[in-house]
Order: C-alpha cells, then sequence, then structure tokens
C-alpha cells in the first residue's frame, strides 16, 4: 500500500463534471474540474457562494444521489476509482478513509442522541469494536480534541454544548477511524472569531498527530492564508487558478483572484 | 407588499390568485374537487330524481308495495330463499330506474334515499364548517390580537373543550337538546331542526381550527405593514378588518375542506346514533343506520 | 426535570376543574327543559321528581348543585341511574372499562406497527410507484367511517359468506373476557381490532411518510450517511427515531380519545359491552346520569393520558427536558 501511495497522488481528481437536470434542462455546476491532493497537505478550495463548493465535496463523499444528476469524469482515491464505486463498497470507504466536516455544528448531530453515541456508533460500524473499547476511544478522540471533561461531555446531547464544543466534536467524529482524507466544508463559517482560530489551529495540527490530508473549503481567503499549503480557486464550477497559497498571494493571475484578495479586510 | 407605492388600494387579491393557481396546477386535487361538484349536483337533483326518474316517495314506508320491473309486477319485500321461506328481506339492486340500489328494511328506495340523505348531509357539514370556520376566526383573531388575560382565559377555555373527546361532547350536547326544545330567550329550535346537529357540529370543532388562526394573527400583529398601521394611529377595529381579516381568511378557507370531511364523519356518526338528523328524514349515517336491520 | 413536571401537574388539575365544569354546565346549565326531568327520565312519577330534586339539590344555587355532583361521582360513588332502576352508575363503568381498553389496545398495537412499516416503506421508496399506492391506500383507509366498514365486515363475517371455510371461525357478536378464555378473547377481538386500526393506519401512515421525507433534508441526515451508516441504519435510527418524536405524542393523544369515547361505534357496530356501548345505551334508554358520568370519566381519562404522554415527551426529546 505504501508503494501505492508514493506513486499516486493520494486524491486525484481529473475532470470532474457534474450537472443537475432540471424540467428537461441540463444544467452545469461543475465542468472539467482537476486537481490532486499530495498526503498531509491541506488543500484550499475557495470560490464565492453557488460556485459548486459543496457540490464537489458531496461528489468526492459519493453523496450525490438526487434524481437527475450525471457525474463524469474521475476520482481516484490511493490509485482506485471511486466513482461509480458499488454503494456497499463506497460506504466502506466512506468515514473510514474519506470524512467530512460539515459547516453547521448546531444541525449536524442526530439532536436525539448523545455526542458520545453518536462517535461510539462510527466506530462500531467501521471496527470491531465493543461498546465498551468504543466509549474508550471515543473519549480520547475528544480529549485529543481540546474538549474539556471528555468522559462528561460525551454524555451530553448537542444541544447542550457550545458552537466550538460541538465542532471539535463533529471533528474528533470524522477523525474517529484515522481518514486519509478529511473534507471540512465551511467547518467555522457558524463559529465567532476567537473559536474560529481555536479550531483552524486544531486542524492545522492534525497532520502532524493524525497525518491527515485536509481539503477546507471556505470563502474567506484569511482563513486559507493562514491554514492552507496549495490553494484552488473556483469561479462558476470552473477551477479559475491554482498554485501554493504563498505564490497565489504574491501574483494572482486570474482577474477574479485579484478581486478575491482585494476584498480581504487589512 | 408594503414597498409598493400607493396607487392601487391593497386588496386581497394576491394571495387568492396564488392559491387558485397552486389549485389549478394540482391535478388530484381539481379531480376531487370534480368529484365533490357531481356529488353535490346529484343530491341537488334529488327531488326530481325520486318524482320524475325513480318515480317513488322516499320517506313513506311501503313493506306491501309492489313495482314493475320488466313488465312485471314485484314485491318489494321479498321472501327469504330458505327451504321454508320464513321472513321477508327487502329487494336487492333491480338495475331499473326505480329501485335502482334496492329497498330498504321499510320498502323505501335507497337510492333516492341517499340523494336526499345527501343532500342532508353535505349540508350539515357544509353549514358546520362554515360556522366553526366563523366562530373559530372570531376567536383566534381575538385571542391572538388582544394577547394578555383574554388570550390566556380563551387558550385555556380551548384546551378544556378539546380534553373532552370530540364525539362525546357532540353526545351530551345532543341529549340535552333533542330530549327537549330548545328556549333561548324568546326562540325556540324544535328537537328535529338542523340546526342543532350544524350548531354542535361546529362548536365541537371550534378548538382545533381556532389554533392556527390564533399563530396565524400573532404572527402578523408583529408584521410590519401592522406595525406601521399602529404607528400611524389606525384604530385597532380597522386593522382587523383591513389588514388582519384578509390574511387570516386564507388560513380558513385551506382548513375548509378538512374542516367538512370531519363535519360529515361527525355528522353521519351522530345520525348513526340516531341523535342527528332525526327521522323519517335521512342522512347519510340513517341509512347505514338502516342498512344494520 | 422535576419542575417541569410540577408545572405540568398544576396545568392538569386545573383542566380537570374546567372539563368538570364544562360537562356540568352542558347537562345542567343549557337554556331549556328543568334538569330534573332529564335526570328523572321519561314519564318520571311527581314523587321521583321531588326526589331527584332534593337529591341533587335542585333547588339550591349552581356551584352546589356542582358540588354534590362532583361528590356523587368520584367520592361516594353513588351516582344512580333512574332510567336503570337504581343500577349504580359507577361500577357499571368500571365493568365496561376492561372491554374497551382490550379494543383499543389491540387496535392500536395494529396500527402502530403497520404504519410504521407503511410509513417507513413509502418514505424510503420516495417518488416511486409503491409510495404512491400506498399513500392511495392510506388516504382511503381515511376516508372511509368506521361503523359503516364495520357493518360491511359483519355482513360478510357473519351472514354473507360465514358458511365458508374462510370465515366460519368467526365467533357472534359479543366479547369474552381474557380471564374467561385468551384464545376466545382473541377471536372476538381480531376484526373489531383491524376494523378500527383501519382509519388510523391510513393517518399515521401518511404523517409519518411526510415527516421522514422532511427528516431526510435535515443535515444530521446527511452527517449520518457522510459516516458510512448503512442506509436502512441511517433511515431507522436516524430518520425514524427523529419522526416518531411527534408520531408517539400523536399517538397519545388518539389513544386516549379512542379509550375515551371515540371507540363507541365500533364498540356499537360489534356489540362490545364497553363504555362506549354503554353510552349508546344510556343514549337510546336517556338515562342522563349514566351519559354524565361516562363523559366525565372520559375526560379525566383523557387528560390523565396526555399528561403521561407529555412526560413520554419529556423523555424522547432531550431537547424539550431543558427549556423551562
Ligand atoms: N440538488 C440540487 N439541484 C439543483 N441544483 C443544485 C442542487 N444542489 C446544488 N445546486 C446548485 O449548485 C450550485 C452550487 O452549489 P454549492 O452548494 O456547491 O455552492 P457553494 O459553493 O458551496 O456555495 P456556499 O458558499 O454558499 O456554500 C448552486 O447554484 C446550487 O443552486
Ligand atoms: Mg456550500
Amino acid at each position: 500500500m505504501s508503494t501505492d501511495t508514493h506513486s499516486h497522488p493520494l486524491l486525484d481528481v481529473r475532470d470532474l463534471c457534474i450537472s443537475f437536470t432540471s424540467r428537461g434542462q441540463s444544467i452545469p455546476i461543475v465542468e472539467n474540474m482537476s486537481f490532486s491532493m499530495a498526503g498531509r497537505e491541506i488543500l484550499g478550495l475557495v470560490g464565492e457562494s453557488g460556485s459548486g463548493k459543496s457540490v464537489t465535496a458531496m461528489a468526492l463523499m459519493g453523496l450525490i444521489d438526487a434524481p437527475g444528476v450525471t457525474i463524469t469524469g474521475s476520482v481516484r482515491f490511493k490509485g482506485q476509482e471511486i466513482l461509480g464505486l458499488p454503494a456497499r463498497e463506497f460506504r466502506a470507504l466512506r468515514g473510514r478513509e474519506i470524512a467530512m466536516i460539515f459547516q453547521d455544528p448546531m444541525t449536524a448531530f442526530t439532536p436525539v442522541y448523545t455526542i458520545g453515541w453518536q462517535i461510539d456508533e462510527q466506530l462500531r460500524v467501521h471496527n470491531k469494536f465493543s461498546r465498551k473499547q468504543a466509549r474508550t476511544r471515543t473519549i480520547e478522540l475528544l480529549a485529543e480534541m481540546g474538549v474539556p471533561d471528555p468522559a462528561n461531555t460525551a454524555n451530553r446531547y448537542p444541544h447542550q454544548l457550545s458552537g466550538g464544543l460541538r465542532q471539535r466534536a463533529m471533528i474528533a467524529m470524522a477523525l474517529s477511524c484515522n481518514p486519509s482524507v478529511l473534507i471540512a466544508d465551511e467547518p467555522t463559517t457558524a463559529l465567532d472569531v476567537t473559536v474560529q482560530a481555536q479550531i483552524l489551529d486544531l486542524m492545522r495540527k492534525l497532520r502532524t498527530t493524525h497525518g491527515s490530508s485536509i481539503l477546507l473549503i471556505t470563502h474567506d481567503m484569511g482563513v486559507v492564508a493562514e491554514t492552507c499549503d496549495r490553494t484552488l480557486v473556483l469561479y462558476s464550477g470552473r477551477v479559475a487558478e491554482e498554485g501554493t497559497t504563498q505564490d497565489l498571494f504574491a501574483h494572482p493571475q486570474h482577474p477574479y483572484t485579484a478581486a478575491l484578495l482585494a476584498s480581504i479586510p487589512p | 407588499m408594503m414597498t409598493k407605492p400607493s396607487d392601487t388600494p391593497r386588496t386581497s387579491a394576491g394571495p387568492w390568485q396564488s392559491a387558485l393557481r397552486s389549485l389549478l396546477r394540482n391535478r388530484s386535487a381539481l379531480a376531487s374537487l370534480a368529484v365533490l361538484g357531481l356529488i353535490v349536483l346529484a343530491c341537488l337533483c334529488a327531488p326530481f330524481y325520486a318524482r320524475h326518474i325513480a318515480h317513488v316517495d322516499p320517506f313513506v314506508s311501503n313493506v306491501a308495495g309492489t313495482i314493475m320491473l320488466d313488465g312485471q309486477e314485484t314485491d318489494i319485500m321479498q321472501p327469504n330463499d330458505n327451504p321454508l321461506h320464513l321472513g321477508l328481506s327487502p329487494i336487492g339492486p333491480t338495475g331499473h330506474t326505480t329501485y335502482l340500489l334496492g329497498a330498504d328494511s321499510q320498502g323505501r328506495d335507497i337510492m333516492a334515499r341517499l340523494l336526499y340523505g345527501g343532500r342532508n348531509s353535505l349540508l350539515i357539514s357544509f353549514s358546520a364548517a362554515v360556522l366553526c370556520l366563523i366562530m373559530a376566526g372570531a376567536v383566534g383573531i381575538v385571542a391572538g390580537f388582544f394577547g394578555g388575560i383574554t388570550d390566556m382565559v380563551l387558550c385555556r377555555l380551548m384546551d378544556i373543550m378539546w380534553a373532552v373527546p370530540v364525539y362525546l361532547f357532540a353526545i351530551s350536547l345532543s341529549i340535552v337538546t333533542i330530549t327537549s326544545n330548545l328556549r333561548i330567550g324568546p326562540f325556540v329550535i324544535e328537537a328535529d331542526n338542523l340546526l342543532i346537529p350544524i350548531v354542535i357540529i361546529a362548536l365541537v370543532y371550534v378548538p382545533y381550527a381556532a389554533r392556527p388562526v390564533r399563530g396565524r394573527v400573532i404572527a402578523l400583529r408583529q408584521a410590519e405593514f401592522v406595525t406601521a398601521a399602529r404607528c400611524l394611529g389606525v384604530p385597532r377595529w380597522r386593522i382587523v378588518l383591513h389588514d388582519i381579516l384578509p390574511n387570516v381568511s386564507t388560513t380558513l378557507v385551506v382548513m375548509g375542506p378538512l374542516l367538512m370531511a370531519m363535519a360529515l364523519l361527525a355528522e353521519s356518526a351522530l345520525s348513526f346514533l340516531s341523535i342527528g338528523v332525526q327521522a323519517p328524514a335521512a342522512s347519510w349515517g340513517t341509512i347505514i343506520l338502516d342498512g344494520e336491520g | 426535570m422535576i419542575l417541569p413536571l410540577l408545572r405540568r401537574m398544576g396545568q392538569t388539575v386545573f383542566v380537570l376543574f374546567g372539563i368538570s365544569a364544562l360537562v356540568f354546565a352542558v347537562f345542567f346549565a343549557t337554556p331549556g327543559a328543568d334538569p330534573t326531568a332529564r335526570i328523572a327520565g321519561r314519564n318520571a312519577a311527581p314523587q321521583t321528581m321531588e326526589k331527584v330534586r332534593k337529591e341533587y339539590g335542585f333547588d339550591r344555587p349552581l356551584p352546589v348543585q356542582y358540588a354534590i355532583m362532583m361528590k356523587k361521582l368520584f367520592i361516594t360513588r353513588d351516582l344512580a341511574s333512574y332510567a336503570n332502576r337504581g343500577e349504580l352508575v359507577v361500577p357499571e363503568i368500571m365493568r365496561a372499562a376492561p372491554v374497551t381498553l382490550s379494543l383499543v389496545t389491540g387496535a392500536a398495537i395494529i396500527w402502530v406497527v403497520l404504519s410504521i412499516g407503511m410509513g417507513v416503506l413509502a418514505a424510503a421508496c420516495k417518488g416511486s410507484w409503491i409510495d404512491r399506492l400506498l399513500m392511495m391506500v392510506g388516504l382511503i383507509g381515511i376516508s372511509i367511517p368506521v361503523f359503516w366498514l364495520g357493518q360491511v365486515v359483519n355482513l360478510i363475517t357473519q351472514n354473507r359468506y360465514h358458511d365458508t371455510w374462510l370465515f366460519s371461525w368467526v365467533p357472534g357478536l359479543g366479547y369474552v373476557p381474557f380471564t374467561q378464555s385468551p384464545l376466545a378473547w382473541f377471536r372476538a377481538l381480531v376484526i373489531p381490532w383491524c376494523v378500527l386500526a383501519v382509519m388510523f393506519v391510513g393517518i399515521y401512515s401518511r404523517i409519518l411518510r411526510a415527516d421522514l421525507v422532511a427528516t431526510m433534508g435535515e443535515d444530521f441526515m446527511r452527517t449520518a450517511r457522510a459516516k458510512g451508516l448503512s442506509p436502512s441504519r441511517v433511515l431507522l435510527r436516524h430518520g425514524l427515531r427523529t419522526a416518531l418524536i411527534t408520531f408517539v405524542s400523536l399517538f397519545g393523544m388518539d389513544f386516549a380519545q379512542l379509550v375515551g369515547g371515540g371507540a363507541l361505534l365500533t364498540e356499537v357496530v360489534f356489540g362490545l359491552p364497553g363504555v362506549g356501548r354503554l353510552t349508546y345505551q344510556a343514549l337510546n334508554s336517556l338515562d342522563l346520569p349514566l351519559i354524565m358520568a361516562t363523559v366525565m370519566y372520559s375526560a379525566v381519562f383523557v387528560v390523565l393520558a396526555n399528561a403521561v404522554v407529555d412526560a413520554a415527551y419529556l423523555f424522547l426529546d432531550p431537547r424539550v427536558r431543558d427549556v423551562h
């Protein structure tokens, strides 16, 4: 497997096209998107609202199943084509190899179960863990994410936690099976600024502690500058520009990137 | 709506038109409406049907009567087909205009009674639904608009009324009213007056319909245009009449069909228990009861 | 957790008082004839009328009458019916209650199981012909009056086809106590159960489907799928569990309404001597004390059951627990 990861990029997306059919018309949402991610890399995906960032993320997770959607192109994970993988095989990958964090931690947990129960569930689906083992691991994970008093927090319901704690729990859940790729769709948008900084800090540490690569979706150039190694700028469903974050900030090629950069408050 | 210049007076055409448009687009709703229209029409024609098509009087019992079928005289009450031919049972569906669906235990034409009964059932359920909506609208608007103590008292009262099982509540009211004529001041309402089931059914469902109205009014009270009208010093009754009522009426109209269906069921249940429509008049409930014998 | 429960109990007591006052007002303060005549029954002798007037305090002010009535109903429990030669009313209701409970509980089991099955299946196949078929069946179920259905079923199983192999096992109308013979009890009730359940299967499957479909659009369902759970686990453990909150609260209300008299029509049609049929017989003999007692006891039952439902709600939905 290790030779595999050397010869292939971890995640390789080629000519990804996604279109929705509505009233007999096919509307392209993402067109000819190509990029690749190496191990332990944080890749930023920026673009304005509606440019297709979330749709791309959902496609990588294999979670788009709306009727009338066509997805073409190729997505290779560790050299294996995952587009069009049978549902059962994709499910084994999801959460275990590729995990996702959502924008609004408020609504992303099922309200009627405790946080601990929900993390246990993911652990037990992918590993042969007993209830007890799962809970021990859950508490470890929560502690690692900087949740105070993890054993008690695990027994609390989502609505009883603050937004920041909930997002930490969300990250703990996503990381529970040590995924190689973590997709974070605007993980900090719903949080206030100080908490936002803490969460970003946590995500930066993940690559050393867990060895994860992160696809960080955001529309905040400030976040990109602080966090990402490389950045992909999306403009109405197409890749407008791609490069290391430093280059991109120093010499934006595309007028849209320049406009985005100009909009950062000094 | 408020951003529009005041060249046209505000009307409630907006919500109505959009409601109409969405109704026209909903094919199954249209189909149901058409069927309902047909049934109503058929029931309205009941007297015509009885006199000129079936040639029967559906309100007198006709146990000893005979009818002409295919040129033969046939008894309405046929002997049972047990070996001894003991007992009589009413004739079944004949396939002729006379006694199309056969006779009931008193030898009356079921089809004609069905149409006549439909008139009563539909009349009662429609009137009850309308009356209920009016009362619920009044209660809901008063509770929602004035709030405070008024609201609390009305809400608690509605809670209490709703806690009594609907049919039992209706039964209690009916039993009290049909044992003796109802005297309210100088007015006397006879026990077999259709008004009694109408009022009872309407009353019983008021708590059910008033709650959403109240919610809507409370939401409206905070709406911009009502606040604006208040700041301008528009008197309360004008606000209620011009701003609240048109907006609430859509809520009421949407509830209408559902209420009518519930009223129809309640009416037939009451009549089935013989405390709704009183004999010899018919309703769908009494006809089902007749079928029991 | 304790405070909301206490508050809820206070409300319950208030509603109980309100209901008793309302029922009392309906029976004794509606404009029209003298309540004495109503209680005494048809063509009562003047001595009886006088006795009734004394006994119920109709010559005294309304609050006193109310107090006397409540005492007779709930404390001394010696309310007697005049139409039925002094039969004590409250024990009669207590004897009928198990029949109603048997009927409603069985029907409830059927409708809960069937409607969850239908609702989940329809939601899982949203938009397909299965979905449309199930919802159509549900709609038909809703629109059939239970007494009509009951009579048709009776006609088929008791008369027309009773002698065929299919329905020869059906016993005659009536009830057999469970303690006497569980099998006979089951046979006597199984058809009434199904008939009573039909409408509720329709209502609940449609509501559950709508709730589930709405839940599927929620963020947490997306999270659950992203965790790599199987579709059935996502639908049942996450979707259904959340949608059940509404389902259970509705169920509690309807169950209470049925036990408290809603099953009257079914009992009448199938000749089951439950509280509902007792009310029906009282209607025919114009036995006011009996009707009033059944209405009052049913209302009390409904209110108490609603309080239990609210407690269940606290148990099912952790969000409500912390609200107060
Ligand atoms: N199920 C769907 N059917 C039709 N169109 C859709 C569907 N889901 C998304 N879209 C369209 O796809 C486009 C891209 O949506 P997407 O959610 O990816 O934007 P985004 O870049 O994530 O924006 P934001 O920053 O607001 O989250 C939007 O124009 C949206 O209307
Ligand atoms: Mg998005």
